[in-house]
């Protein structure tokens, strides 16, 4: 698919009613524009529009049912647009976690130096995993 | 000097990842690991060519997956206060100016906490860009771990982003 296409799959999710929408429309198993409006802060044209906005990325699928519209989550489409989110946010927990390495090894070493009892890093010298998000919540930090 | 890192308030822009985390060391530090090309590739990318003079073009290279060569993006630091913040403008078409809609911004806040610092990172431009540079940029050095588990991790991300405003 098109970075067109993406970045409308960005945007769509982006917006935090029509997030609550897709809360709504999952919790309930679908929904119409009506239905939703009952639970959410904004007028039942406000609600069709973002419908729209979220038909046209596939992130919601409609079938008419009666007099209105009834629309389900496409879950396939909603997976992918999570991955987005969750891929570049996974790099940057990698990446923040090494930041947190780096920067505590150097104020070791510092600390080390200046004689303030900085503890040998031998051990907490952890191989860098290259982006496991756990980091114990430090079992190295006696010295302050 | 900038005016980027006053053009938009943090979060206000959508598409925006955002993370923060203690780190057991001195905002001097950690300013240094987030900023200096030296520590830049030793967290990011294999090879770092800046200067930290804001608006300077500079570069930032990835070894290609097959070991063949070095895919470089364009890198621009947008403003240098050391020890409190840092931010770089990158993925700009070589020539370019860095400037919103043309790549990803990224901002460093350290700010002292207890013995240590909280670093904020927060990375935005997504939305005026697509996702495609953002995924490349992503599978230099992380792996995708898989589709499952995601509608927890929509709420939770949705959360962020929504009280990030």
């Amino acid at each position: 698919m098109s970075a067109m296409v993406d970045d409308d799959l960005w945007s769509a999710v982006g917006d935090p009613t029509r997030r609550r929408m897709i809360d709504l429309l999952l919790g309930e198993g679908g929904g119409t524009a009506t239905s939703l409006s009952e639970h959410l802060p904004v007028t039942r044209q406000a609600v069709a529009k973002h419908l729209a906005v979220l038909d046209r990325v596939g992130l919601v699928h409609a079938s008419t049912r009666g007099r209105e519209r009834h629309y389900r989550v496409d879950e396939d489409q909603l997976a992918r647009a999570v991955a987005q989110f969750t891929e570049v946010g996974n790099a940057w927990d990698a990446r923040m976690q090494r930041i947190k390495r780096i920067a505590e090894r150097i104020q070791r070493g510092r600390d080390g130096l200046d004689g303030k009892g900085g503890k040998s890093d031998t051990d907490s010298r952890r191989a860098d995993t290259g982006g496991r998000l756990e980091e114990p919540e430090q079992q190295d930090r006696q010295e302050q | 000097m900038t005016d980027m890192k006053s053009s938009k308030a943090p979060g206000e822009e959508l598409g925006t990842i955002e993370r923060e985390l203690h780190i057991d060391a001195d905002p001097e530090v950690v300013f240094d690991v987030v900023s200096s090309p030296e520590h830049l590739t030793e967290w990011w990318p294999d090879e770092a060519r800046y200067s930290s003079v804001p608006g300077e073009a500079g570069r930032i290279g990835f070894r290609k997956d097959d070991g063949e060569g070095i895919t470089w993006e364009q890198f621009t630091v947008v403003d240098a206060a050391p020890p409190r913040h840092f931010s770089f403008r990158w993925t700009h078409l070589e020539g370019e100016k860095a400037a919103p809609g043309n790549s990803f911004l990224v901002r460093f806040d350290l700010e002292p906490a207890g013995t240590g610092t909280r670093l904020r990172m927060t990375e935005s431009g997504f939305r005026e860009r697509g996702w495609d540079e953002a995924k490349i940029a992503a599978e230099y050095h992380a792996h995708v771990d898989g589709w499952g588990h995601f509608l927890p991790r929509l709420v939770s991300y949705g959360a962020k982003v929504g009280s990030s405003r």
